[in-house]
């Protein structure tokens, strides 16, 4: 069931159309990837949410129903543009967060202590921001969204500006959170990220979502498929009709086939070749059914 | 919720404003303190218990009632000393070095030095007169009795005007009312526009607009800085007030309570009015460095109002702008409280004032509500107040529906 639902929302500034058919929706405990080029609409669709923007058609709701500041309370969220008071103690702002989002102080004290125990930080509590690593000022950017345990979160580009642990780390407290049915809803340019992450991804460009759905299902509906096999003599793959090396070493080259592939013909031709110690044909990843999406 | 909300707002910013708080009201009493002192110094001439003391010199056969005769017509407060000295040449001698203020020789001679205290100078002028007029008296044979009617006739005295000491004092106050909530006004104002600049520029009012509405975080913050200049401005006025009559200062305005009321009232009125703007302005910027320029323009508001009061009041009249600047409410805060302190306002001007005032704030809210609506929603872009007031309106209550 559809929890937040975007739909048919349109914007302008001026000149500029930010939103014009964007309709999508994010479920409990799925972890939806937010994709699109650099201006596509995705941080104008996401501040809508927040009552930062205010389309000038279609509507967002959740659970069916216009949000209103009760909602949003219990929404999570990390802006694209982070912020947080840069002179205040941590563990100051963080209840203060939580506290925002309805949480008294009993229960926000707890959850303070509980997440920032979870990130390692419980010895910066009383440190000012300012004092932070910027990686550590990340995490707390992250606490903050998470410190009232958000019945949706959504998080404007996470990963950007991320270690590898650190990604790591974000992306683990993700899958946690979706776990346990949280709608979580992301962006991000990082797909390598995403395509890890979600099941299912929406694809906007020029404010119009272009593509949505399962991201296997969406690779598999790619008319190409990569082949890569690795032999002693693959001289017999320039013969292949429609096939485009893409890369190649010695002993393995990958093709990209565009059109119907036989399998069992294919490897039927590459036995007769030779030895073969490795076969592999895949659909293309998600990069490139992005790119697709976007210049279609 | 929504006063939880407010509250939660303005207990952070009170949180974070604790220390500059602290140290500015322990300034500000440091500054007032060392006023009072510096007052009481100069009150005092220097003899460090409240009076003034004058030294009187005196050479030869000096009439044995003089300096009695001096110090019954001293003013409260003031005092005699005497010194005897050996001659003339000794006489000039303590009056050049100034160590009396004037010297008499015999019955019929008056030395002065280079300054001479007016109120001394009189005071010996007419006991030496004094004295000679009942000897002169005593020797046509006129009984004490006789001599005392002549000196010193039966008249009734009755004043049908104010005083002029009380006039100074009021024009004092009146000067004192316009600086202070000229004052107050400009800081604390000022405050709220640089707070809202601040978390603008820092991104965080995006976070807090997910959760909190703006016309209440808006709310909050002007709770806040206010109960800071209130608690302030009570603190400073209690001590200037308390040790102004502790120490009996000859200067020191005749301050009523009512008018310490009405100065505080004011301040509350002129803060939410202001703040307000300064809000709205402080929403408009994207970093706290363009916010410099744009509250400063807003200072000119203020500032037309507090010049206007400073000249208006030391001229002494009640002209009919000064009453039209007392009921408009950009300028009725620095305005008013002189006018009362004066005593030229009517209450019905008092009371137009206030409802004037308290109409004002509330469209003044309403607009800055929306342009810091719009303001604060568009973090990366510095937009002008049409464009945020637009914004603010197109956001609506309660953002996206």
């Amino acid at each position: 069931m559809v929890m937040l639902r975007f739909d048919n929302l349109q914007k302008r500034f001026g000149e500029v159309t930010a939103l014009a058919d964007c309709s999508f929706g994010v479920a409990p405990g799925q972890m939806l990837g937010f994709l699109g080029p650099n201006g596509a609409g995705k941080t104008t669709a996401i501040r809508t949410v927040f009552g930062l923007v205010r389309p000038d058609r279609g509507d967002v709701t959740w659970k069916g129903r216009p949000i209103g500041p009760p909602e949003r309370r219990s929404f999570g969220y990390m802006p694209e543009e982070r912020g947080l008071y840069r002179k205040m103690r941590v563990r100051d702002q963080l209840l203060y967060f939580a506290q925002l989002h309805s949480l008294d102080r009993a229960t926000a004290t707890k959850s303070t202590d509980r997440w920032l125990e979870r990130f390692g930080l419980a010895d910066r509590a009383r440190s000012k921001l300012e004092e932070l690593s910027h990686g550590n000022q990340q995490r707390i950017q992250l606490i903050a969204a998470l410190i009232h345990d958000p019945v949706l979160l959504i998080l404007d580009e996470p990963f950007a500006g991320l270690d590898p642990l650190g990604a790591a780390n974000m992306a683990a407290v993700l899958e946690e959170r979706a776990a346990e049915g949280v709608a979580v809803l992301f962006s991000s340019h990082q797909l390598d990220v995403v395509e890890d992450l979600c099941e299912e991804v929406v694809i906007i460009n020029k404010g119009a979502v272009v593509l949505s759905g399962q991201i296997d299902r969406l690779r598999a509906d790619s008319p190409v498929r990569y082949v890569e096999i690795a032999g002693d003599d693959l001289r017999w793959t320039v013969d292949l009709a429609a096939a485009t090396v893409v890369e190649q070493r010695p002993g393995r080259i990958r093709v990209a086939i565009e059109g119907a592939v036989d399998l069992e013909s294919l490897a039927a031709i590459a036995s007769a070749n030779g030895s073969v110690s490795q076969f592999i044909m895949e659909p293309p990843p998600l990069s490139e059914v992005f790119t697709e999406a976007v210049q279609a | 919720m929504i006063l939880r909300i407010i509250g939660l707002v303005a207990r952070r910013e009170l949180l974070v404003a604790r220390k500059p708080f602290l140290i500015t009201t322990a300034i500000l009493l440091a500054v007032a303190a060392a006023g009072l002192t510096i007052m009481t110094v100069v009150e005092s001439n220097d003899s460090g218990d409240g009076s003034i003391t004058y030294e009187l010199g005196l050479v030869g056969a000096v009439p044995a009632q003089l300096p009695d005769e001096v110090a019954s017509r001293l003013p409260r407060g003031h005092d005699l000393d005497t010194v005897i000295l050996g001659s003339i040449d000794a006489a000039e001698g303590a009056l050049s070095e100034g160590d009396v203020g004037a010297v008499v020789v015999g019955d019929d001679t008056v030395l002065w030095g280079p300054w001479v205290s007016v109120t001394l100078a009189e005071s010996l002028v007419d006991s030496l007169q004094a004295l000679k007029a009942r000897e002169r008296a005593a020797e046509f044979g006129l009984t004490s009795e006789d001599i005392g009617s002549l000196l010193d006739p039966e008249l009734e005295f009755r004043s049908v005007a104010r005083a002029d000491e009380g006039a100074e004092a009021d024009e004092a106050a009146s000067s004192i009312a316009v600086i202070v909530m000229f004052a107050g006004i400009l800081a604390y104002g000022q405050w709220i526009g640089y707070s809202v600049a601040e978390e603008k520029s820092s991104r965080v009012v995006e976070l807090i607009l997910g959760a909190v509405q703006p016309h209440h975080l808006l709310t909050g913050k002007l709770l806040a800085v206010g109960s800071m200049g209130l608690t302030q401005m009570t603190l400073v006025g209690s001590l200037v007030v308390g040790y102004g009559l502790a120490a009996d200062l000859v200067n020191m305005p005749d301050l009523a309570a009512g008018l310490v009321v009405w100065m505080l009232v004011w301040f509350l009125l002129g803060y939410t009015f202001y703040g307000a703007i300064y809000a709205a302005g402080g929403s408009l910027v994207v970093d706290t460095h363009e916010a410099s320029s744009t509250l400063g323009v807003l200072n000119i508001l203020p500032i037309v109002g507090y010049v206007f009061g400073i000249i208006t009041f030391s001229q002494g009249a009640d002209t009919a702008l000064l009453r039209a600047f007392s009921l408009i409410p950009l300028w009725a805060p620095m305005t008013m409280p002189g006018r009362i302190a004066r005593g030229w306002a009517t209450p019905w001007e008092v009371g137009l004032s206030v409802v004037l005032m308290l109409f004002a704030i509330y469209g003044i809210i309403r607009f800055a509500g929306w342009v810091y609506r719009g303001g604060v929603a568009r973090a990366s872009s510095k937009l002008g107040w049409r464009e945020a007031f637009r914004a603010g309106r197109d956001l609506g209550v309660g953002g996206a529906r």
